[in-house]
Parts: C-alpha cells; sequence; structure tokens
C-alpha cells in the first residue's frame, strides 16, 4: 500500500514515519518548505514539500495514496494565535480533505485529548473514547480545543457527505523526541526538587503517552476493519503527578538504592485513579509499551548527552 | 506451560487468564459460562469453555495440563451449595490420579480464628474459628481444604484476606456499607491487591515447600480504622466535587501491624507481596460512588452524552424539517443557540433587531455544517406593532413552528421607555414573549409537538415586587423583576396549554461570559470560566428539542436539570395578575392562548 503521513518531523508524525519503516508499505510524506533537514528516512520515501494551503503540493502528495495520517496539525507550544491554530488545523485539515475524498481507503487524524469536556476534576473522571467534547481551560488551551474540533468536524462531515472512511486517534499527553512539556517537567524536578507544588496544581493528575505508542495505536486503527469512523483515546495505563515524576528520576539516577526520599510524598499525591480510559483501542488489542520511567528516562538520556558533550542546550529545553 | 484456571469468569479469574496469557502460556480456562469475553475470544492459546460435565469430556480438557489453579473462592459461588460439591472435588481427584498435575487452590483467611489484641498476627499455624462463627466462604474453604488434605495429589493452598479490587463484589460491598450505612471499619483492615494474589498464586505454584501446605498472602501494609474512615471519607469528598484543597494529598497515617503475616509466603516461595492497596482502596470507592449515582442514590455529576451532543458527535440532523423561531437571535446565548441548532438541521427563523449581523449569522448557519437556509426578520422586540407584523410573517411563512426560543438578553443601566410608554427591560423581557407567543398560538399548535422555551435567569430570585418603593431606577431591579413576571407568566401559560400539544419551560443558562463569543472569536485573554456560551446553547437546545423533555410543561431548569424557581413566582393569584395586566397592556385580553 502507499501511505502518505503529513507533518513527519513532528511528535506524533516522526514516530508514524518511523513506524511505517517497519513495514512493507510505500510512504510518502508531505512536509513544510523548510523542513527538508528535519524528516528522517530521507533515502527510503518519497518527499512532497509543501503547506496544506498549497493546491498542487497537495493533490501530488494524494496521487495514488491509500491511507493518510494526517499528523500536520499544530498546538501550543510554544504559543500559537488562535487564528493560526484554526488556519493550520481546521482550514489545512479541509483543504487535504478536498484531495482525499473518493481517492484514499482511510483518512487518520491526529487530533488530541484536549477536545474533551472539563476533566481537571477526579468526578469527571475517566474520559473515554467517546466522552463528549468542549472547549475548556485558558485562552491557548480553547482554540487549540476549537481548532482541532473544527478539524475532526471536517473529517466526520467528509464521511457523511462523501462516505470517506477515518478514524480519529485523540492522545494525551505526548512524550517522545518533540514533548517540551515532559522535557520542562523533568528539568524542574532536578532543578527545584522542593519548588513542585506549583506543577503539581498546574498538571495536577496526567497520563501521558509516548510517541510510539501513538504511531502504534494510528497504524492500528489506519488498518483495523473495526476502527472504520471512530475516535480513539490513547493513554497509557499509569495516572501520575509531578511527585510520581520527581520519585521516578531519583529511581533512575539511583539504581539499585531502595530508599527513595520522594516515594512517600509521591504516592500520597497519587490518588490511583485513571483520568483517561482507551477502551476501544484496548478492545483492538493496544497496549502502551513505554512507561512513564521509560519516557523519563529518554529526557534524562537526552538532556545528560547534551551536558557531556558539552552543548548548550537547545532554546527548547531551557525555556521557561 | 499448559494451566487450567477454573473459577475463570472471577474477577480474579479474568486477570489471572490475562497475566498468564501475558506471560506466554497456554490457558484451559473453565467458567459458569461457555462464551469467552471478548478479549480473550480469537485468541488461539486460550480455550474458555463451561465446567464439562461429561467424564470424558472432563479428562480430555485435562490432558496435558501441567498446573490447575482454582480461583473459584475469590468470589462467593451464586449458587454456594452447588459448588460446595462436586467439581472441585473431582478436580483434586483428577489431580490424584497417576500425579497428572499440581493443584493450587485459592481459599480465604476467613476460616481462621480472630486475632489476638490490637497487635496480634495470624500465620499459618492460627486455630480455625468455631464452626458457628463462620461465614459460607468460610466453610466452602474447609470443606475443600479437608478434602485436599485427604488427598495424594500434589496440591497447595493460597488464604487470602479480602481482596481489594473494584471488581470484587465482596470489597464493593465493604466500602459501600462504610459509606452509605455508616457501618463502623474494623480495627485494623488488611486486604491484599489482586496483582499480589496472582503473582502469589503464582510463586505458590512453582515452589517446592509449598506442598501440602496452606499459605498465607496479605498486602504490605494494612489499614487501621480510623487511616480507613479517613480514606474513605477524603475519597468520597474528591470524587462527588466536595473536596477541599488539603485533600488533593492524602494524609500521613500511622502504620498499623499487618494482620496477616507474610513470614511463611516469603520464606517458602520467596516473594514477597509489594501491591499498594490506596490506588485499590481509591479504584473501588470510585466504582461504589458511580454506581450509588447511576442508581439515583447519590446526585449524578458526570455530564451524559446527551441528546444533543451525541447527535452532533455523529453529524446527525435530528432537527431536519423543524422550524425554529428565535429572538435575540444575533448576540451571546442567543446566537450560540442558533448555530447550534442550524448544526442540528432545523430551519431556523430568527428575531433581531439588527439586520446586518442578522443576515450574516442566517448565512453563516446555512453555509456550516449540516446547515439548511433560514429566515431572518428585523423586528424592534419592544414594540407592540412590530410584534404583531412579526407574527403575521412568521404564520404566513411557517404553517407549523415546532420550537418558539425566547432568547432576548439585553439590559439596561438608564431608564428607557418604548415607543407605546412601556419600561424597556419588562417589554422585552416579559411582555415581548408573551405576546410572540400568544399571537403565533396556531402555527405552534399545528406542530405535532411544539415547545416554548423562556430563556430566564437565576437574577430573578432578586425581584424586589411590585409593591416595593419606587426609587431611582436600577438596571439589575428591572431585569429582575421583569424575568420573575415572565415566569409567572410562563407558568401560567403553560397551565392554560396543559391540554394542547404546545409546553412552555423556562431555563436558567448559567451565567455566561459576555465576552466575544458573540461573534466567534476566540478571546485572546484568559478569563475567568462562568459558563460558556457554547454549554448555555446546549443546555437550552436540549430542552427545546431533546426527547427526555417531551410533553414536559412549566418547568424551570438550571441548566440541564431539573430546578425550581423563586418560591413566589409559584403563586397562582399573583401569576394571574401578572398575566390579566400583560393582556390589558397588549390588547389581547383574555381571548390569549385559548388561540
Amino acid at each position: 500500500m502507499r501511505i502518505l503521513v503529513t507533518g513527519p518531523t513532528g511528535a506524533i508524525g516522526q514516530y508514524v514515519l518511523e513506524a511505517l519503516m517497519q513495514t512493507d508499505h510505500e510512504v510518502r510524506v508531505l512536509s513544510l518548505p523548510d523542513s527538508m533537514h528535519r524528516i528522517n528516512y530521507r533515502d527510503r520515501i518519497e518527499i512532497v514539500m509543501g503547506e496544506l494551503s498549497d493546491n498542487t503540493a497537495l493533490s501530488e502528495a494524494v496521487e495514488g495514496v491509500d491511507i493518510i495520517y494526517h499528523c500536520a496539525l499544530v498546538g501550543p507550544p510554544p504559543a500559537k494565535s488562535a487564528k493560526h491554530m484554526m488556519h493550520v488545523n481546521a482550514d489545512g485539515t479541509r483543504n487535504l480533505l478536498s484531495h482525499a475524498v473518493g481517492r484514499v481507503q482511510r483518512f487518520v487524524l491526529c487530533s488530541s485529548s484536549v477536545v474533551y469536556t472539563p476533566h481537571e476534576k477526579p468526578w469527571q473522571w475517566p474520559v473515554t473514547d467517546d466522552t463528549h467534547r468542549e472547549p475548556f481551560g485558558g485562552a491557548q488551551q480553547i482554540a487549540h480545543s476549537e481548532s482541532l474540533m473544527a478539524a475532526e468536524d471536517a473529517v466526520t462531515r467528509a464521511h457523511i457527505t462523501h462516505g470517506l472512511d477515518y478514524a480519529i486517534v485523540r492522545p494525551t499527553l505526548v512524550s517522545g523526541r518533540k514533548s517540551y512539556f515532559i522535557e520542562q517537567m523533568v528539568i524542574a524536578v532536578l532543578r527545584t526538587p522542593d519548588g513542585l507544588d506549583t506543577l503539581r496544581q498546574v498538571w495536577d493528575t496526567m497520563q501521558w503517552v509516548h510517541g510510539s505508542d501513538v504511531a502504534s495505536a494510528a497504524l492500528l486503527v489506519g488498518e483495523h476493519p473495526e476502527a472504520a469512523n471512530q475516535r480513539f483515546l490513547v493513554a497509557n495505563g499509569e495516572p501520575i503527578t509531578i511527585y510520581d515524576v520527581q520519585a521516578l528520576t531519583w529511581d533512575i539516577m539511583n539504581v539499585g538504592k531502595t530508599d527513595n526520599p520522594f516515594r512517600d510524598v509521591a504516592e500520597r499525591n497519587n490518588l490511583g485513579l485513571r483520568k483517561y480510559e482507551p477502551g476501544k483501542l484496548h478492545a483492538l488489542g493496544w497496549t502502551a509499551r513505554m512507561d512513564v520511567k521509560a519516557c523519563i528516562s529518554e529526557v534524562l538520556g537526552r538532556l545528560e548527552f547534551y551536558s557531556s558533550a558539552g552543548i548548550k542546550l537547545p532554546p527548547h529545553l531551557i525555556g521557561d | 506451560m499448559n494451566v487450567l484456571v477454573t473459577g475463570a469468569e472471577t474477577f480474579l479469574g479474568l486477570r489471572l487468564v490475562a497475566a498468564l496469557r501475558a506471560a506466554g502460556h497456554i490457558v484451559t480456562a473453565f467458567a459458569t459460562e461457555p462464551a469467552a469475553p471478548s478479549r480473550f475470544a480469537d485468541d488461539p492459546r486460550i480455550t474458555w469453555r463451561a465446567w464439562p460435565t461429561r467424564k470424558d469430556a472432563f479428562a480430555k480438557a485435562l490432558d496435558g495440563i501441567e498446573l490447575a489453579l482454582a480461583v473459584d473462592l475469590s468470589v462467593l459461588p451464586e449458587d454456594p451449595t452447588a459448588c460446595r460439591d462436586k467439581r472441585l472435588f473431582k478436580l483434586i481427584d483428577a489431580a490424584e490420579s497417576a500425579g497428572a498435575f499440581r493443584l493450587v487452590v485459592l481459599s480465604t483467611t476467613e476460616i481462621c480464628a480472630p486475632p489476638k489484641g490490637v497487635a496480634g498476627q495470624i500465620d499459618e499455624e492460627a486455630p480455625l474459628r468455631a464452626e458457628g462463627e463462620m461465614s459460607l466462604r468460610a466453610q466452602l474453604a474447609v470443606t475443600l481444604e479437608a478434602q485436599l488434605a485427604k488427598s495424594a495429589a500434589e496440591w497447595a493452598v493460597l488464604r487470602t484476606p479480602m481482596i481489594l479490587d473494584a471488581d470484587n463484589p465482596a470489597a464493593r460491598m465493604f466500602v459501600r456499607d462504610i459509606l452509605v450505612e455508616d457501618a463502623a471499619a474494623p480495627g485494623r483492615f488488611h486486604p491484599v491487591g489482586s496483582d499480589d494474589v496472582i503473582s502469589a498464586l503464582l510463586a505458590v505454584a512453582r515452589s517446592d515447600k509449598t506442598q501440602g501446605l496452606a499459605t498465607h498472602v496479605g498486602a504490605p501494609m494494612a489499614f487501621s480504622d480510623r487511616a480507613l474512615d479517613q480514606e474513605i471519607g477524603r475519597l468520597a469528598r474528591v470524587l462527588t466535587d466536595e473536596a477541599e484543597p488539603h485533600d488533593a494529598l492524602r494524609p500521613s497515617h500511622q502504620p498499623t501491624v499487618a494482620v496477616f503475616s507474610t513470614a511463611a509466603l516469603d520464606e517458602r516461595t520467596g516473594f514477597a507481596p509489594k501491591q499498594s492497596i490506596w490506588p485499590a482502596l481509591s479504584q473501588t470507592v470510585q466504582v461504589v460512588i458511580h454506581d450509588l449515582q447511576s442508581s439515583g442514590l447519590l446526585e449524578s455529576l458526570r455530564r451524559k452524552n446527551g441528546f444533543v451532543s451525541r447527535a452532533l458527535e455523529l453529524g446527525d440532523t435530528p432537527l431536519v424539517g423543524k422550524t425554529v423561531v428565535i429572538t435575540g437571535a444575533t448576540r451571546g446565548v442567543g446566537r450560540a443557540t442558533t448555530l447550534l441548532l442550524g448544526s442540528l438541521g432545523a430551519t431556523i427563523a430568527a428575531v433581531d433587531s439588527s439586520a446586518k449581523s442578522g443576515n450574516a449569522l442566517i448565512e453563516e448557519v446555512a453555509s456550516g455544517f449540516n446547515g439548511v437556509p433560514g429566515t431572518f426578520l428585523e423586528a424592534d422586540l419592544s414594540s407592540l406593532e412590530a410584534l404583531r407584523d412579526v407574527a403575521m410573517e412568521l404564520s404566513a411563512r411557517f404553517p407549523k413552528i415546532d420550537v418558539l426560543i425566547h432568547s432576548e438578553d439585553r439590559r439596561f443601566n438608564t431608564r428607557r421607555d418604548t415607543a407605546e410608554g412601556l419600561e424597556m427591560t419588562l417589554a422585552l423581557h416579559h411582555i415581548a414573549p408573551f405576546l410572540l407567543s400568544n399571537l403565533l398560538a396556531a402555527p405552534l399548535q399545528a406542530a405535532d409537538a411544539a415547545r416554548i422555551v423562556m430563556v430566564s435567569s437565576d437574577e430573578h430570585r432578586d425581584a424586589k415586587g411590585p409593591d416595593a418603593e419606587q426609587g431611582a431606577f436600577q438596571g439589575t431591579d428591572a431585569y429582575a423583576e421583569a424575568k420573575f413576571q415572565n415566569l409567572q407568566a410562563s407558568y401560567v401559560m403553560a397551565q392554560l396549554l396543559e391540554d394542547s400539544s404546545v409546553t412552555v419551560n423556562a431555563i436558567n443558562p448559567g451565567e455566561a461570559r459576555p465576552e466575544a463569543a458573540g461573534d466567534g472569536e476566540i478571546p485572546d485573554q484568559p478569563q475567568q470560566r462562568a459558563t460558556s456560551v457554547k454549554a448555555s446553547a446546549m443546555a437550552i437546545v436540549t430542552l427545546a428539542t431533546a426527547p427526555e423533555f417531551a410533553g414536559e410543561t412549566g418547568l424551570y431548569l438550571e441548566m440541564e436539570t431539573i430546578g425550581s424557581s423563586a418560591p413566589a413566582t409559584y403563586d397562582e393569584a399573583a401569576a394571574w395578575k401578572v398575566w390579566e395586566e400583560a393582556a390589558r397592556l397588549t390588547g389581547l385580553r383574555d381571548r390569549a392562548a385559548e388561540g
């Protein structure tokens, strides 16, 4: 089969591309004109450079494609204007859809759990695949959510009016090579081990998911016959707070020791209840392979690399 | 390894089968029902079946089994007398014959006599309870253990205290009793988590020091009665939105001496329990509270995926062919309501004072998701004459009107009078809905089931009443008074229309953010969230269209739940007075509402 991945350098797209490299599919990517050097596997894929508003590029990208993994969606961080998010996420998806209808077998949209109704309080848990959608939170979050809902609506509309088969994945907080939030959390744990209370309140209970697990979910719903025209929450099974990040970081950095000074506070802060329950993916046999500890190890490894190589930390790792 | 699991349908059996599968074993599962749960159904490494009744089938099913794990007693069987028997005895016999396989049976520590003193511990040597004090489960366990003791099979027993797990009915009942019946927590509560039980079962099965012995398992810690009470209380607050800020952190509790010693387990198998039971307790309390909410014993807080949101999610158009007349349609909640109705396929007839934004709105509806062409009627709703014109035009254009929503919401800081000399707030919020509803009686009654929705406000509770001293004009007072009279008139209207197909209900759509959502722009500044206009619109559209409100009339809703307005609004005599006065002012008299 021929596959198109949009946004192949992003937090999710790069892992979707990586996962596709383990398959026999022919892969094509659609990527922004200035992004060539950041695309992986350049020798093994077909590359179309262009924006989602570029009809020539879109028609070239979609030509002969069986499945589209649409990962070229944007959100904070860094802060983005509501207009920009609406332009890329909603208008961009609509444009891509106008080329995809009648041509592809399935359209997989990589949305986000930010579209779900307010779920910051434990009595609202668990959020499940088809929990009602409603933007909430700060202005950025609301704007992000509204732009993704518009993108999702465009996809369902293409299904209703043109019979396009689709699947929507909604990952929670994505860990991996482009995981600004998670990197910032690990850096905060290292720099201000005694000042985590604000982060505890900001993030409260989290359930991460690694980019590679989002990719395996996306590939699964891209081809599974029972996944057609459905929405899938993607999250690992570990509810954590920032204090668990601290305790796990200590464990990783103190291999073999058991007297973790942060364990008790971490356990007392953790309610032990899941915020997200990705029931549909589990029913299809998906489970997350990367646990929180593995995600943190990865971030620590990256920080260690920068420090040992004497490389100045890139700005996105230092930023506040 | 080829492993047999009996009691596979129990909560522990299901987990055990999943754990064995994950470890790469081939599993035969005996359950009460022959059909496997969907997650095991297509797995070639799992053979799921009902207990074989025929002897040859039983022998065949056991062929090649190397280990049997009987966890039937993890729950009390539905028919304990039938189980006392036979099936497990047969399994013991089969294990005995030629030492075919090792049998590990799950039993219960309930058979042991209670510990002595506040720090007493129970180990495997502890005496049994007197027969008369034994629970049904303990009686079954004793029978089973006695049968094993007589047998020459290769066997081991694992005794567990209560398995604290949200899927365990006994654990839910235990928590529910403390939560609802205010049952006293036990002095020391020492349960065990499912994961530890499964690990212990496998450790006991693997060990060569457990042959012919019963071994105890328990969690790494126990709860004191105080800790258990406090924690269940904290969880109940957190899970019913009653949490105090300090509830985010579980307090430090003094460690309590474990009731069941796990020294023998450690010594015989090298396995030490490590699963924290705090999360297990949280999960159990969560399920109990959700159960109480769904059975109506606790108010349900969780948003239902209702009629409107489901239709939106699926892209359904349940309102195709329905005509909705809405006033105050171009601003705020009215606007959001119009757009929402449009995306459900309704034919919109919007009434408001600005032709420019009105026509743009209708265009937006038509070009939106599932939108159909609609109509905009420009009218000054404060003018009786304009209202009559609009009503005439609407009646002419739409022989049937399915929904009429009065969502005009303007308010004024200074006193203004209408052309007819009425105070503007009263004219817009009370007189206009009154007159328009009456004038549209014919098309409303022509519809199969029409609904009139008055968008009200909680501020009506501040109304000072008609006899209050007339001081300087206060916008908030005028608004409260107008909304108050509007409610009175609504209830009279509902009463008059009781035998018709038209219903009249009022709704408080929450305090909407006044900001820019009106023109669809997303605000640049983060702000305190009252209700979003979208949520308010969702509540209004639910009342106006959802099947659960079919035939309901005279209601006052707080968002999507039925509430009640200020007690004085239900005073019939006063309400009729308001009705008569409105009829007089509008020249309707009492041919009103009769149609």
